[in-house]
């Protein structure tokens, strides 16, 4: 006993989860592990506090998203011109999965940090507009339009996926 | 079922299990102290011109390192690196042995943990005999600072602070990081400090002289003290340091002066009518170029080689819209000088934008082509390339490996093709006639950083 068999336990039960956040918030092993330890780094340096605040779920998802935004901002700086471009399909068939994967991957790549939580949070945690708000630190509002604006983007950056992304006229409704 | 959040389900499958939680629990164990934010440096790196507080800031490459190689293996320090851990120490502290002793006993087993971006950090060896005195003493703006760099386990280094003339107990943690280039550079709100192994000559070189055939001419000088160390506020024009060894050059750059106040003024209106006159946007360029050279107007006469509108597109969404653009050099009396390009978007204020390949070394305006990939907003950058030419010139062509990949017209000497990153190209400016009145070579491939004027970082390591 060490004193962090509860976090310990908090983290193990709920990996899959974070796991699959963490890397749909950065898109890769390497830095969907980078933040998914960044962010309990953080957040185990104040575990008891977060326990007593008596939902630690929803503080450890707000560090996590927190933190991706973060991250986004510092490396959008460190960033030098790539050597090459990701290749794309012209005509990619939109019933193949594994296309599709990698063309959503391609795309979500491309977003803001602030766009690619929204989406996640929205449309992969299942959030609402109130709960995603709350999460990012943000105003309704602000949800709104960034969703409005993510979704946009995703449209121009993959028209292949339009027949995913019909909810945007739901959102805006 | 919403078919986004089906693909996203889809997508996330391919995540791994990242079981991270004894990694953070052994960092949360090992943590002690809070870093105060300092300015956290080394000398592999990027030129970031901070627009508006005109500061120049230079940042780590490993800012995001987490100090394991691949492997998930500390890593070990190469042969240049170790030279540099056992120099003796420097500095106006260097003879002073119970100081650097009680220094490195008293911090010896210390942790340095939970980085200011959050990763990063580890134990000081427990043996004060591991543990080195890099550099010790008082420093510009009424500051002493200590840098200590571990000789066991991973290679780090952490610099301890306090005001002028404070004891070794009183130095206090201000960062740390790991040590993995052989030159260090620590900058510091009013000093600039870099140094390297010892048994390496160090040379500095200020106010360069800027040819009008587009070299650069330097003079070199002996600096006896083995490392260099300046107030910001007197850092003159383009110092630059040199640390060789027979002949053999370690590292070469230009010492940053952050918070560095010069000013200068520029006349608005592009050179030869190229594109269209952008104030505010020329200001602010002359300004950043300004800051980061260290050339005032009375070194250098402030030209517009090119501006226009310039229409951004935000991801973000905030700064799309129409904003402006501008080229500008810092033309000095032997006919050539440090230009700079920046962007900005509609945001009121704007915010700028550069591109590596829009700053560089020119000669003489009126015979100079510039080939440069604009700045862009979007996480890829953009097909477009931007040219700027002698005015006689009224067409460019792009050649690759012998054949002609794209050509443009150009108005007043200045146009702009198409071709996707990355590209290496030979771009030619023809005069109406068809006969060649400039070349240059254009790569995306920046195999070289470059200082703020525009010479070639150099890092033989």
């Amino acid at each position: 006993v060490d004193g962090y068999d509860d976090f310990r336990e908090f983290v193990r039960a709920r990996l899959g989860r974070l796991s699959k956040a963490a890397y749909l918030l950065s898109g890769n092993h390497a830095e969907a592990e980078d933040l998914l330890q960044a962010a309990l780094i953080k957040v185990v340096r104040r575990w008891d506090r977060v326990v007593a605040a008596g939902d630690p779920e929803a503080y450890v998802r707000k560090v996590l998203y927190h933190e991706h935004v973060g991250m986004w901002r510092r490396r959008r700086w460190m960033e030098q011109p790539v050597p090459d471009v990701p290749d794309r399909r012209a005509t990619p068939d939109s019933s193949d999965g594994t296309v599709r994967r990698l063309v959503l991957k391609q795309a979500l790549a491309r977003l803001t940090g602030r766009q690619r939580a929204v989406v996640v949070l929205r449309y992969f945690e299942d959030l609402s507009e109130v709960d995603t708000a709350r999460v990012l630190g943000c105003s309704v509002g602000t949800v709104k339009s960034q969703t409005s604006h993510a979704l946009r983007r995703l449209r121009h950056l993959a028209p292949e996926l339009n027949d995913l992304l019909t909810e945007e006229t739901e959102v805006e409704r | 079922v919403k078919p986004l959040t089906e693909a996203l389900v889809d997508l996330a499958e391919e995540a791994r299990s990242y079981d991270v939680a004894e990694r953070v629990i052994r960092r949360a164990r090992r943590r002690r102290w809070l870093p105060r934010p300092g300015l956290v440096v080394a000398v592999a790196a990027s030129l970031v011109v901070v627009l508006g507080i005109g500061a120049v800031v230079r940042v780590l490459s490993t800012l995001a390192d987490t100090g394991v190689d691949g492997s998930g293996e500390p890593r070990i320090a190469s042969p240049l690196i170790t030279e540099l851990i056992e120099s003796p120490t420097r500095g106006s502290l260097a003879g002073d042995d119970a100081y650097t002793e009680t220094l490195r006993k008293e911090i010896a087993g210390d942790r340095l943990g939970g980085g200011p971006f959050g990763i990063g950090g580890d134990p000081l060896p427990e043996d004060p005999g591991d543990l080195r005195v890099l550099f010790a003493g008082d420093v510009p703006g009424g500051r002493r600072i200590a840098i200590v760099a571990t000789a066991a386990g991973r290679p780090m280094t952490a610099t301890f602070e306090g005001s002028a003339g404070a004891s070794a107990r009183r130095l206090r943690l201000a960062h740390w990081g790991d040590l993995d280039a052989p030159v260090l550079m620590e900058l510091g709100p009013r000093y600039s400090l870099l140094l390297g192994p010892a048994g390496f000559a160090v040379e500095v070189s200020e106010r360069p002289r800027y040819r009008a055939d587009g070299t650069v001419e330097r003079t070199w000088a002996p600096e006896p003290a083995g490392v260099v160390l300046r107030a910001t506020d007197s850092i003159p024009p383009g110092l630059r340091v040199r640390l060789s060894r027979a002949g053999t050059v370690l590292y070469e750059g230009n010492v940053p002066a952050p918070g560095r106040n010069v000013s200068a003024s520029v006349d608005p209106a592009p050179l030869f009518n190229r594109g269209v006159a952008v104030p505010d946007t020329a200001r602010q360029v002359a300004q950043a170029l300004a800051t980061s050279s260290g050339l005032g107007n009375a070194d250098a006469q402030y030209v517009v080689l090119w501006s226009d509108e310039y229409t951004v597109d935000d991801p973000g969404g905030g700064g799309s819209g129409v904003g402006g653009i501008a080229t500008v050099i810092a033309l000095t009396p032997d006919g050539g000088g440090p230009y700079l390009t920046y962007a900005f978007d509609a945001n009121k204020p704007p915010t700028g934008r550069n591109h590596p390949t829009g700053a560089g070394v020119l000669g003489n305006p009126a015979a100079a082509l510039i080939v440069m990939r604009l700045p862009h907003w979007t996480p890829s950058p953009t097909d477009d390339l931007q040219v700027i030419a002698p005015p006689a010139a009224v067409r460019v062509e792009v050649v690759r490996d012998g054949a002609v990949v794209a050509s443009a017209p150009l108005t007043n000497g200045v146009g702009r093709f198409a071709l996707a990153a990355p590209v290496e190209v030979t771009v030619r400016a023809l005069d109406a006639a068809g006969n060649p009145v400039a070349e240059t070579r254009f790569s995306d491939n920046i195999a070289q950083r470059r200082s703020a004027t525009g010479e070639p970082d150099i890092q033989g390591w």
